[in-house]
């Protein structure tokens, strides 16, 4: 048996995930001594020069921190400043902006469960490899991630950072010919995206759960996507406006990456499982009869099936992009025009990753005094951390290889954005030996 | 009438020399205001919607470990050197993209990629006087690999 009173081991960068940054792990007597996500933070710099900038910028501009999830700040940040302007959006802009929402998610989702998640589970160094051997895997994965992007693009204007979207909603509708003639392509993609569920079912997925607090956006009748409330499993369930009172950044010396947190100190975990978990019955009875047919239960506590919660996710954008398609009716006008005034506003939508949350001061002339950014993979680096803690320790007399190999996958698990809350991820795990 | 070949000039101008490719758009639309042009400026997995079904593609990208100002290579016949680091930070990278293309057999015919020595890919707008320099070089080298995929389309 290994000794495992006290060593230490390295390993080198941590592949497949978004953006760069590093990771280490320390390890004494069996026990995990020190976590560190070690990272650098440029979305800081765009709340710096935000400041001054019309309140108009700030949707286009933040959308430049994130090439996966555009839409996300787009909407996130023209949220925040509709709340600080009194903009009421109609029904037909909240469609609409819910549809290109749809699409960015089956994007995001498609790329991070076939390209950078699924070959850790089915033993690959990375896609390409897997794509030697099961190249119909990555084919459907590739098809159902273009269908998602080109949603994005006859709504966004273009697939990379969509240039449509304004504060009070859109430029221009899009044409009615070009979203109905998406309807095949969708429908095709919505029996595929099944197909990938029940796939990835069959997938090895390691025993390792944790009591998480769970923090998600919950609306009175939808899946939540772009609006609601910010509950959390504990009870708590607080309007936008408030979610400053409730859940603070902190800063830590091993990264410049503000880490989010109760103010109790707890941590807390965004994304996937989350929705899921305080969403579960605002799922499509098709998507809940797919989870309960691979035995996916109402709230998932193995950070590790989150391929599988993306994968039912993505049915369910499929499905939510179909049922808006059919009730479609071109905003007019395509956007509610601004009266600017002093205020301050706040937004929270759910990116593909978790809750992203967006806060601006503005003065009368519209000219940003200050901004406030939290995406989803600052609030969950803690959890990861914490994931960590406890993964190694049940899994430490596996092969070196291997246990560096799951902390690998254990982070992969958050499909961390590092492009968004970082900008350098390399692994490092030290077991201290005598 | 659009050319036939597509240029997709990859980098974020927010990122110093990241951004060199996109410096090009101007030159390069002033020889020839009918090319097709693609931006990217993160996420390289769009590549895979862009390159597919095409015949004739050049991408431009900044670099470490060329060693020369600017250098063209054949992505079509041959994965690109290990030693050459594209600019970027996400690991699913043009490199990545393009061998996960070549994988699946959905490469296009023709497909160069010109790359151009980076010295400052730290924060903010603005390239660096070598890569500045590069750019004239780079003009001519992309605009002949087009002409060439023009001429044999």
């Amino acid at each position: 048996m290994r000794d495992t009173s006290s060593r230490s081991f390295k390993v080198g960068a941590l592949a497949r995930v978004e953006g760069e940054g590093g990771l280490t792990v320390r390890t004494r007597g069996g026990k995990v001594t020190d976590v560190r996500l070690t990272i650098f933070e440029p979305p800081r710099f765009f709340e710096g020069f935000l400041v001054g900038r019309r309140y108009y910028e700030a949707p286009d501009m933040t959308a430049r921190i994130c090439g996966i999830c555009p839409i996300a700040y787009l909407l996130g940040a023209s949220q925040a400043m509709e709340f600080a302007l009194g903009i009421e959006l109609t029904h037909d802009i909240r469609r609409l902006r819910r549809l290109i929402y749809c699409g960015e998610w089956i994007e995001s989702h498609a790329l991070h469960t076939h390209l950078l998640h699924a070959p850790d589970f089915m033993g690959y160094e990375d896609a390409i490899q897997m794509a030697k051997d099961h190249p119909e895997i990555v084919e459907r994965g590739l098809r159902i991630k273009k269908i998602g992007n080109e949603l994005m693009r006859v709504i966004g204007g273009r697939e990379v950072h969509p240039i449509n979207l304004r504060v009070g909603g859109f430029y221009s509708a899009p044409k009615l010919a070009d979203l109905l003639g998406l309807i095949p392509d969708l429908e095709w993609a919505l029996k595929a995206s099944e197909d990938v569920v029940r796939d990835f079912a069959k997938l090895p997925i390691p025993e390792f759960e944790r009591p998480y607090l769970f923090v998600a956006m919950r609306h009175p009748s939808e899946y939540p996507m772009c609006e609601g409330e910010v509950a959390a499993s504990d009870g708590l369930v607080v309007p936008v406006s408030e979610y400053e009172d409730h859940y603070i950044e902190q800063q830590v010396v091993h990264s410049t990456a503000l880490h989010s947190r109760r103010p109790d100190g707890r941590t807390y975990h965004v994304g996937p499982l989350a929705r899921w978990a305080l969403n579960y019955d605002r799922l499509s009875p098709r998507c809940r009869a797919l989870a309960e047919e691979v035995g996916l239960p109402p709230v998932v506590r193995n950070p590790f099936q989150s391929i599988l919660v993306r994968a039912v996710e993505t049915v369910y954008a499929f499905e939510e992009a179909l049922r808006l398609l059919s009730e479609y009716r071109s905003p007019e006008p395509p956007f509610v025009e601004a009266q600017v005034r002093a205020g301050r506003g706040f937004g929270i939508t759910e990116a593909p990753r978790g809750i992203c949350y967006h806060r601006y001061d503005i003065d009368a002339d519209g000219l940003i005094l200050a901004a406030k950014i939290v995406p989803p993979t600052s609030q969950n680096q803690p959890t990861i951390e914490q994931d960590l803690r406890e993964f190694v320790p049940k899994y430490i007399d596996l092969p070196e290889e291997q246990l560096q190999w799951q902390c690998e996958q254990a982070v992969r698990n958050y499909d961390p954005c590092i492009s968004c809350s970082v900008h350098f991820l390399r692994l490092r795990v030290d077991r201290e030996d005598d | 009438m659009r050319t036939t070949s597509l240029l997709v000039l990859v980098g974020s101008p927010l990122r110093r020399d990241d951004g060199v490719a996109g410096a090009l758009r101007a030159e390069i639309l002033a020889r020839n205001p009918q090319q097709e042009i693609a931006l990217l400026e993160t996420d390289a997995s769009h590549l895979f919607e862009l390159l597919e079904g095409r015949d004739s593609v050049v991408l431009v990208d900044a670099c470490t470990g060329l060693g020369i100002p600017v250098r063209a290579f054949d992505v079509a016949s041959r994965p690109l050197p290990a030693d050459l680091r594209l600019g970027g930070s996400h690991q699913l990278g043009v490199e990545a993209c393009l061998e996960l293309m070549r994988s699946l057999g959905k490469l296009p015919k023709r497909a160069w990629l010109v790359a151009i020595e980076g010295r400052d890919f730290g924060y903010g707008e603005g390239l660096s006087e070598a890569a500045r320099a590069a750019i004239p070089e780079a003009v001519r080298v992309v605009s002949g690999l087009l002409a060439t995929a023009e001429a044999l389309s």
